[in-house]
């Protein structure tokens, strides 16, 4: 197959079939109209990327800082990474970040689970009988939230393939309140508590990012983390993967969908009041936030084994 | 046919077919999910492969 300049393709798009030069312009256009759509960087002075050495936060972080030298926006950029502490898998990563990092001259804050909370995922997954991935997440959202504080907005690499199977996911399970926190921009209600999160890579497929990093030759390794295939995550991977083979565009239609609805859906929910935990200080909208649980739970089997 | 996969390394197949398309057929694997590089290309499915190529199928999926 051709690009409509001749050229072999790489890739097929939703503009086409695309070569190599068409495809790099076609996907940092459709990077930088998102910032741009939904005001990502309007009036930021501080700005941190999430990142974990995989595909994802490295384009985020790479086209961020050509959007910003390409714009001459007068902002700072720092990168945050949290290290859960999974053997075998993220020491490996954060080998990849510190290299990426260091070669786009960008600083590097790593925050881990074990200094934080005193065990690594591992350790913990020891301990209590919890989904690993639900643990892992609200750790995560837990350290991001408070360290991310300092910055006028965070940016993570969810891409079009993350949206479109938490929206089924949630579906699934009935969780509208949690299709109301989706969308380009995070959350549902302002506080002074929440840094902005917005995701740059909202409407870039999976393999789009995947085939970016390829041509920038950013050189990540391919490394699994151990737990991804106990997710339910996976399944809807699989469902909506397997429906965009026979239905292009599968994808796209359910994100746009969701765009449609969330409005509404961030209208109804924007009444949840804001708590603090009474442990941590930090907001919840329980007494004792989930974080702080799960820290509880682990330290009582710590202390009875 | 020798083919790199990730995942399981370098496997030596019995290639029926003629193009990158036939190939994925056969592994079982949905074109959504790899990128197939041919000679150090990345290529669609429509390119024909055959024994003297150096076929690798990377996974797009993160591993995250």
């Amino acid at each position: 197959m051709f690009c409509h300049c001749g050229d072999k393709a790489v890739i097929e798009t939703r503009e086409g079939v695309l070569c190599k030069k068409h495809f790099i312009e076609f996907f940092e256009r459709t990077v930088f109209q998102t910032f741009e759509t939904f005001d990502m960087l309007s009036g930021v002075k501080k700005i941190a990327i999430a990142v974990s050495g995989g595909k994802d936060s490295t384009v985020v972080l790479y086209l961020t800082k050509k959007y910003i030298e390409q714009k001459k926006l007068d902002v700072v950029l720092e990168a945050l990474c949290i290290d859960e502490g999974i053997k075998g898998y993220r020491e490996y990563t954060i080998r990849d970040l510190k290299r990426i990092c260091s070669q786009l001259n960008v600083p590097l804050r790593i925050v881990s689970f074990k200094q934080e909370f005193g065990y690594t995922l591992d350790e913990c997954l020891k301990a209590i009988n919890v989904k690993s991935c639900r643990l892992c997440g609200v750790f995560r959202r837990y350290l991001l939230n408070k360290y991310s504080r300092d910055y006028d907005v965070i940016l993570t690499g969810h891409n079009l393939d993350d949206e479109a199977q938490s929206f089924l996911m949630n579906v699934f399970n009935a969780n509208l309140d949690l299709i109301a926190r989706q969308g380009p921009i995070t959350g549902i209600v302002y506080s002074e508590d929440f840094t902005k999160r917005a995701k740059p890579l909202f409407f870039c497929k999976e393999k789009e990012i995947f085939v970016y990093s390829l041509l920038r030759n950013f050189n990540l390794r391919f490394v699994e983390c151990p737990y991804s295939s106990s997710s339910f995550r996976e399944y809807a991977r699989n469902f909506l993967n397997t429906l965009e083979l026979e239905r292009p565009n599968v994808k796209y239609n359910l994100i746009n969908s969701l765009l449609k609805i969330l409005p509404e859906l961030k209208m109804v929910n924007s009444k949840a009041e804001i708590k603090h935990c009474r442990i941590c200080g930090e907001p919840s909208s329980r007494d004792v936030c989930r974080a702080c649980f799960y820290k509880q739970q682990i330290q009582k089997y710590d202390l009875s084994s | 046919m020798k083919v790199f996969l990730e995942r399981k390394g370098i496997v030596d197949i019995k290639f029926n077919g003629k193009t990158v398309g036939d190939l994925l057929k056969q592994l079982g694997l949905n074109p959504q999910e790899v990128v197939v590089v041919k000679d150090g290309d990345i290529v669609l499915s429509d390119e024909t492969v055959d024994d003297l190529n150096e076929i690798k199928i990377l996974s797009v999926i993160s591993g995250g």
